[in-house]
């Protein structure tokens, strides 16, 4: 080997190593965990000299064992094969420690050798060293990037060395990698790549069992390791032979379902290698190189086919892709419009171990190999590695920071138990397959109070003088409001109201409305919130679904209702007799977002609200206190935060309108009042940690944060903020009474989870086969208990499908399915993963996107809609954006249709921004791609544009240009039209009175222009108020709706 | 994730408890305690028809017969 390297070759990669080079690059400092090691044990005198010209000889007769790897300027990779390559050979005598202490040696010495990383520029990309134990016991260890060689290439290597050392006999000539390469450039790629597609047709997501473990770095995996007994291992050969299917198609099943219970995935993918050795390229068993290839096996579950069944279509369905195994992982990715498709790999070690051949390679006498051990590893959190023999070897390696050991050995468990099943029970349908875990049964419910009006009457009872309402200056007592609440519920009864009907209630926050709620629960009628700000359409059709028997309202005319149907809030009778009233009688019906494009009313019990108010009671502190009561009452959550101060003997302090979302004014009630809880959403909590005034919410001792996923960075905000406070989240929905989990918070890291239980109340994570999820795995939420409502009202089909038979609580239970997924922790704790379905939360509020887009789709000119949540740009909060076509021949336009949209449904339910495009974007499996999506564009000004003229324009232009994050904004830009909402009008009221512009958020709303706010300031400099808003709209020509809907708008709870 | 409930190709059975309560059933998963078959095994579409048609009063029996005693 004497003369300067040259480049021999230069030649393209296999699919595989480009994979595996882009792993090494991604993170050149890091493990590469591509870094295999093999360690041969030999026993017998071991020439060194004859042994590293062994070495030589082997590197000179493979030139791919010679390659550098090198990106080309194109960003292409290539291999570049170099004509010699330094010898590498080094040499550990270990003979002079004592015999103990050698085998410690070696390990330290490996573990060493290990962290050594290749550089791929620099080849061989392989290292030899001999540890001499003594004259009779080495070890041989080689060292190499997973580029070079697969494992089925080992031991043909290993074979050859050996005969290079045992005789100076020339071996047959090497088939050269660059054949294999360069059939490989020769197939199909175009019939391949439709093979995947249609192999991969309708998958909607990848399977992921660590969806955030992709940006962490490398690790070296840990390992656990079990063998079947020899007995099971034939059996399962056997078992596997009967039914005419592989071991490897029948692990390839079982992990398919495994995988189906760790995501909650009926359409899982898994990642499997395959040899590659079966490429038509003559002599390509006996070839050195990396020929194996790592592919999705996509497996379709279907709950009640028998397991076996399940194994002969996955076989059949394999079959079809057998001849384009050649494609690799990115190309596949790419054909089928995915960027990722798997994160678990199985890989079943087929090829022959070549005993003999090294034995005989070797000689007879002398030197002998009596021990192999491997040590490789890949990038994937979990790899299943089988290793065929006499008894099958079960490999789970994992990377210790995604999965700890507990977790894997539970799912070694599973497949154990999958294994035997297959054995002894081929027949079982898949969602009957073991291991069943055992529910302890339900304690029985215990129920305390029976209904509302008898929780709130006890109350008066123990607490007549105490204040009950304040608002203003009002104060209302336990006793004074019990007593008005007798004589409306007395007006109620008289007037036909009663058990089983339905009374709405369509007035705003004021005590009328607290009086009126209680009259209801006291004639034993369910009330019906109605925001009277919600728009007239959307009202009537609240009223048309319930038919309440009574409407108690201030204004007929205004609602649009019949006056025989009204009663005024005021209405009186003498208290006389009540009917009885069971715990199953209605207590509410409260309306929610309908994926149809309809509202659905849910009907809650008595029992339900009962149980969920007493619990409730727990919530405040032990001296009274003062709740504050926000939420909308539309909302099961303004319901049971009214009432629930109302039951605990505290007072219930009003807010109004204003201060539900300026922090400033819902800082002056919380001060005025000295609230000690306060509920919100977490959007809220952002802005009350951003901008509340200093000292302000001193009194608070107990926040609740409801409605969506607290992140754990606002959790610690508040509670630095304020520090004496504590901090509880809740879970739950209209559905069971509005809370179902708690959890105090505990300073624990990442989004606070939903918690444990309530009173009364049995939460459960289940799989795709109704089964229980375990510890760790997504699987989707059910509730049972006493807080679940009756159902959906008129809806008996959609209540049959959501509120189901409970397999796991006593006989003849129900369970509502949230639609919500979840996994639990060890001790029984529910964290959130988000939702099943389509449905949103924004800024608490339940949103079907089916329901707007159902709403678009009815506007004149719409062709098709679509709605998505977004979060565009760093703090800003998760905003509605609807994405609009027009049918042939129409124009729309995107102002319009938000108007439009706004005269129909409540605020929470507008769009912040419609975007209009040509047509959607479809993913390849013809579904929206959401990613696609632009984000809506609020620049484009050119038409409207006009500069500022006086100071204070000025100043206000620059403001919301800086808030609304534009380059640019003119005098009569709309706040709401170009991208602003109720949190960036806090932001942009505050900007200003530091200015030293007098705004209260309110002001924004009302005058929403720059021109519209300079003019309204005090002390007006500005000129004359502009008879026009920058699309034309004359402000003064908005309806009473629009107006109370802007209004409405306000309420962000 | 896949619910069972909403597979529109899977086949369902009607269930009904003692309160005369509905609930859709997945034919794959054992029947719970306390809950008899009315409809079924047939596709998603036909156990929601029933469900629409059979389920005319959502009151719990026992509430319902209750409130027919007291008026009595």
């Amino acid at each position: 080997m004497a003369g300067r390297p040259v480049v021999e070759d230069v030649l393209p990669l296999s699919p595989m190593q480009e994979g595996m080079v882009f792993h090494a690059l991604y993170d050149e400092q890091g493990h590469d965990v591509y870094t295999g090691q093999m360690t041969l044990r030999l026993e017998g005198p071991v020439d060194e000299l004859c042994l590293s010209a062994a070495v030589a000889k082997l590197l000179a007769r493979h030139a791919n064992l010679r390659a550098a790897f090198r990106t080309r300027r194109s960003g292409r990779p290539v291999q570049v094969i170099r004509s010699t390559v330094d010898l590498p050979w080094q040499v550990t005598d270990l003979s002079a420690l004592p015999p103990t202490e050698r085998e410690a040696a070696l390990e330290r010495l490996l573990a060493e050798d290990r962290t050594q990383r290749f550089d791929l520029a620099r080849p061989p990309l392989v290292r030899f060293r001999l540890v001499t134990f003594d004259e009779r016991d080495h070890r041989l260890v080689i060292s190499s990037h997973h580029l070079l060689w697969d494992g089925w290439s080992a031991p043909v290597l290993v074979r050859e060395l050996f005969q290079l050392y045992a005789s100076d006999r020339a071996l047959p000539r090497v088939r050269p990698y660059r054949d294999y390469l360069a059939w490989l450039a020769r197939r199909d790629r175009t019939a391949a790549e439709q093979a995947w597609r249609n192999a991969l047709t309708g998958l909607d997501e990848p399977s992921l069992i660590a969806p955030d473990s992709r940006d962490l770095p490398a690790e070296e995996p840990h390992r656990h390791v079990w063998e079947l007994p020899e007995q099971d291992t034939e059996a399962l050969t056997a078992a596997a032979r009967t039914r005419g299917v592989t071991v490897s198609t029948v692990l390839q099943g079982l992990w398919a379902i495994l995988l189906g219970r760790l995501t909650g995935r009926t359409d899982v993918v898994l990642g499997a290698t395959v040899s590659g050795r079966d490429a038509d390229v003559p002599g390509i068993e006996s070839m050195v190189g990396l020929f194996i290839n790592t592919l999705p096996v996509r497996v379709r579950l279907r709950p009640a086919e028998p397991l076996a069944d399940l194994l002969t279509r996955l076989q059949s369905e394999q079959s079809a892709l057998l001849d384009h195994r050649h494609l690799g992982l990115a190309d596949i990715q790419r054909a089928t419009g995915h960027t990722v498709l798997f994160d678990t790999l199985l890989v079943f070690e087929s090829y022959p171990i070549d005993d003999e051949g090294i034995a005989e390679a070797l000689g007879t006498e002398g030197l002998r190999m009596t021990g192999v051990s491997v040590h490789d590893a890949t990038h994937y959190p979990l790899t299943l590695t089988a290793l065929p023999g006499p008894r099958l070897t079960l490999t789970l390696s994992h990377r210790p920071s995604v999965l700890d050991g507990e977790a894997v050995g539970r799912i070694a468990d599973q497949l154990a138990t999958l294994i035997s099943e297959f054995i002894q029970h081929p027949a079982t349908p898949v969602a009957r397959l073991g291991p069943r875990t055992a529910i302890e049964p339900p304690t029985p419910d215990e129920i305390p109070h029976p209904t509302v009006r008898a929780l709130f009457e006890d109350q008066v009872a123990r607490t007549p003088d105490a204040p009950a309402v304040l608002h203003g200056d009002t104060t209302l007592t336990y006793a004074e409001l019990d007593a008005r609440a007798d004589r409306l519920a007395a007006a109620l009864l008289a007037r036909g109201a009663g058990p089983e009907s339905v009374v709405a209630v369509a007035l705003p926050r004021s005590p009328d409305l607290v009086i009126a709620l209680l009259a209801v629960l006291k004639a034993g009628a369910a009330c019906m919130p109605v925001d009277p700000g919600y728009p007239r359409d959307r009202i009537a059709l609240m009223l048309d679904d319930a038919r309440p028997h009574l409407v108690i309202c201030e204004d007929a005319r205004q609602l649009d209702i019949r006056r025989e149907s009204v009663c005024p809030p005021d209405a009186e009778a003498a208290p006389g007799p009540r009917p009885p009233l069971s715990p199953d009688h209605p207590a509410y019906v409260i309306f929610t977002s309908g994926s149809t494009g309809r509202p659905k009313g849910v009907i809650g019990t008595q029992k339900a609200l009962a149980n969920r108010l007493h619990w409730g009671r727990e919530l405040g502190s032990d001296a009274t206190g003062v709740r504050v009561s926000k939420s909308p009452l539309s909302f099961i959550d303004g319901l049971t935060e009214l009432l629930g101060a109302l039951v605990a003997g505290d007072a219930v302090a009003l807010a109004d309108d204003e201060a539900t979302g300026d922090p400033k004014a819902l800082a002056a009630l919380s001060d005025r009042h000295g609230a000690t809880l306060l509920t919100a959403v977490p959007s809220l909590y952002t802005t009350l940690v951003e901008s509340a005034p200093r000292d302000a919410f001193a009194t608070v001792r107990t926040w609740i944060s409801s409605g969506e996923t607290l992140p754990g960075e606002l959790a610690a905000a508040l509670t630095r903020r304020w520090p004496h406070a504590r901090l509880i989240n809740l879970y739950g929905c209209s559905e069971a009474a509005g809370d179902s989990l708690i959890h105090i918070h505990d300073g624990g890291e990442g989004a606070v989870p939903l918690g444990r239980p309530i009173a009364g109340t049995r939460v459960h994570v289940l799989d795709p086969f109704l089964r229980p999820s375990s510890v760790g795995a997504t699987g989707e939420l059910y509730l049972a208990g006493a807080g679940l409502a009756r159902g959906y009202l008129d809806q008996p089909a959609r209540t049959a499908e959501r509120f189901v038979a409970d397999p796991y609580g006593p006989p003849g239970s129900r369970l509502y399915r949230t639609g919500d997924l979840a996994r639990l922790r060890a001790d029984g704790t529910v964290e959130f993963l988000g939702r099943a379905d389509d449905q949103l939360k924004v800024r608490g509020f339940r949103v079907e996107p089916g329901e707007i887009e159902a709403a678009l789709r009815a506007l004149p000119g719409v062709g098709g809609a679509a709605v998505v949540a977004r979060e565009d740009s760093g703090p800003a909060p998760r905003r509605l954006v609807a994405y609009v076509v027009a049918i042939a021949g129409a124009s729309l336009d995107a102002l319009a249709l938000r108007r439009a949209l706004a005269e129909r449904l409540p605020a929470h339910l507008v769009p912040w921004a419609v975007v209009i495009l040509k047509e959607l974007p479809l993913t390849p499996s013809g579904k929206l791609d959401r990613r696609a999506l632009p984000a809506p564009d609020f620049t484009d000004t050119a038409a409207t544009f006009e500069a500022p003229r006086t100071e204070p324009e000025k100043v206000l232009c620059g403001l919301y240009a800086e808030v609304l994050g534009l380059d640019r904004v003119g005098v009569h830009d709309d706040f709401f039209e170009r991208g602003g909402d109720s949190i960036v009008s806090v932001r942009l009221a505050d900007r200003a009175r530091r200015a030293g512009l007098a705004l209260a958020p309110r002001d924004i709303f009302t005058h929403r222009t720059p021109a519209g706010l300079a003019w309204s300031l005090p002390d007006e400099t500005a000129p004359a108020p502009q008879e026009f808003t920058p699309n034309g709209a004359p402000l003064v020509s908005l309806s009473q709706s629009q107006l109370d809907n802007v209004k409405a708008r306000w309420r962000t709870r | 994730m896949a619910n069972p409930f909403d597979d529109d190709s899977g086949v369902f059975r009607v269930l009904v408890n003692d309160e005369g309560q509905y609930s859709l059933w997945p034919d794959f998963a054992p029947v719970p305690d306390g809950w008899s078959t009315v409809h079924g095994p047939a596709d998603r579409a036909a156990c929601l028809d029933h469900i629409e048609r059979h389920w005319t009063d959502m009151r719990p029996r026992s509430l319902a017969e209750a409130m027919r005693r007291a008026e009595d």
